[in-house]
């Protein structure tokens, strides 16, 4: 007979003598097939089957059944839940899909709505993240910062309004906002103290409401006066960054008065200086663009 | 309940239809299985604990069968063997979280001063003396000793069970085998 005689001779001897003995083969007819090696086989084959011999114990009977009827019912509700999950699997992936895109769609349109607010209108998708963008800018600005971020915010609803004017879609509450903002720029300047660049922006910002003011008269001629009160507050906030409580430009509808040795009595007990003469009161009055409004006019 | 033999354990009656037909919900195949391997299982755990937590840690053993077996592939590992993996592990933990004492020491009072032959092994006190030795085999020649002759296992089957080669499981159980003889010797 063919023995594995490879690591451990006798660990295979003795393995392929007790196949043999468990396939049923008797003691005696085995052993004899090992020769010599029958004499050191007998005593371990013996000591292996006293220890199977050693294994007795039985299962009771009403644990065997009890058991059975744990498992079988174990068994039933777990094929039941099986039965159920696939049917609620397609819903719940659906469900999970939905969500993800939901999610991905909420934060591509911020995303987009973020990268091109700056362009945006009034009544565009996208105009709120234009403001939400202002308020962030204003919230993280300090001193002259802010006084900056302030003017920036004024020009741009100055721009609104001129583009608006343009299509012919102003609307009264689009000059409101000019105002709102021109007021808050006024109070700021107030207390904070400005350099030579900002004064020249502040300085434009007047000829800018104007050149708003006529866009607005032109487009909707309704709006003039509306359009002339703009202006006004514009040009009070101006005034209160240049030191000076007058306005700097003459109202759109009120052309400059021209000098005369005998000025005739007007409402204003002192007459206003013309818009050349605050203008050229700042150093760097030329430096200032002179028409923001239609820099980013599509 | 009917006795099982070796064979049983091994897929010559078609055992991979029948666990397919039990993961598939079929109640008769999953008694089947059951009680083919009840008997068995309950020998080997009992092999290491007392009645009573043998009969919890078998439980244990056949309710985690059946909220694994949807996930049992025959892939490599016979359900034979994957069960008494189940088994073998549940007996562990259960010694490691009771801190369970081993088999208690034979009581001298049983045992019988002159036994001889495998014949007398009949004897309770002889029995007794023979799971006490193999309790005091090296872990790992217990395990393959247990599987081997108290559940039954080919060495095949042990192999696949211990995640062991059937050539370290040979050499185990020979080292196994010839240190319980020694151990006997002892005794008588």
């Amino acid at each position: 007979m063919g023995l594995f005689r490879r690591r451990d001779p006798q660990a295979e001897i003795f393995a392929e003598a007790l196949a043999l003995i468990e396939e049923g083969l008797e003691l005696d007819f085995v052993l004899p097939l090992y020769g010599d090696d029958a004499a050191w086989l007998r005593p371990m084959v013996e000591t292996a089957l006293a220890a199977r011999a050693a294994a007795r114990e039985e299962p009771s009977f009403y644990f065997e059944a009890t058991l059975k009827r744990r498992v079988l019912a174990a068994a039933a509700r777990r094929h039941r839940e099986a039965q159920q999950s696939p049917a609620r699997a397609p819903w719940r992936t659906a469900a999970a899909a939905a969500a993800v895109l939901t999610v991905a769609a909420g934060l591509g349109t911020v995303m987009v709505g973020v990268v091109t607010a700056d362009t945006a209108l009034p009544g565009d998708w996208n105009y709120a993240f234009k403001l939400a963008n202002e308020r962030v800018a204003y919230s993280l600005s300090r001193g002259e910062g802010r006084v900056g971020v302030q003017l920036d915010v004024t020009y741009a609803r100055l721009r609104e309004a001129q583009a608006l004017a343009r299509q012919g879609r102003v609307s009264p509450e689009d000059l409101a906002r000019i105002e709102a903002e021109a007021e808050q720029l006024g109070e700021l300047l107030e207390s904070k103290p400005i350099d030579d660049a900002q004064k020249a922006r502040l300085a434009a910002l007047s000829e800018a409401a104007e050149d708003v003011a006529k866009s607005v008269a032109a487009a909707r001629p309704e709006l003039a006066p509306v359009a002339e009160r703009t202006v006004k507050k514009v040009n009070d906030a101006v005034a209160a960054g240049l030191g000076s409580s007058t306005p700097v430009i003459t109202p759109v509808a009120t052309p400059s008065p021209s000098p005369s040795p005998t000025p005739e009595p007007t409402a204003t007990p002192t007459p206003e200086p013309s818009p050349a003469e605050v203008v050229g009161s700042t150093a760097t009055a030329d430096a200032a663009p002179p028409s923001e409004p239609a820099d980013d006019q599509p | 309940m009917a006795e099982t033999t070796l064979n049983d354990l091994r897929p010559d009656f078609d055992e991979r239809a029948l666990v397919e037909r039990a993961k598939d919900g079929d109640q008769q195949a999953l008694a089947e299985l059951y009680e083919r391997y009840l008997p068995r299982i309950y020998r080997y755990v009992a092999a290491r604990l007392p009645a009573a937590d043998a009969e919890d840690v078998t439980s244990t053993v056949f309710l985690k069968m059946v909220d694994s077996l949807g996930r049992y592939e025959w892939r490599g590992l016979p359900f034979g063997a994957w069960l008494f993996r189940i088994a073998r592990n549940e007996v562990v933990s259960f010694v490691r979280r009771e801190r369970y004492r081993e088999a208690d020491p034979l009581d001298e009072a049983l045992r019988d001063p002159a036994p001889s032959a495998a014949g007398a092994f009949e004897d309770a006190a002889q029995l007794a003396a023979v799971r006490d030795a193999i309790a005091q085999l090296p872990p790992a020649q217990r395990d393959v000793i247990e599987l081997r002759f108290i559940a039954g296992l080919s060495v095949a089957e042990t192999a696949k069970v211990l995640g062991k080669s059937e050539t370290n499981v040979k050499v185990l159980q020979h080292k196994g085998v010839a240190k319980l003889q020694r151990l006997l010797a002892d005794w008588e």
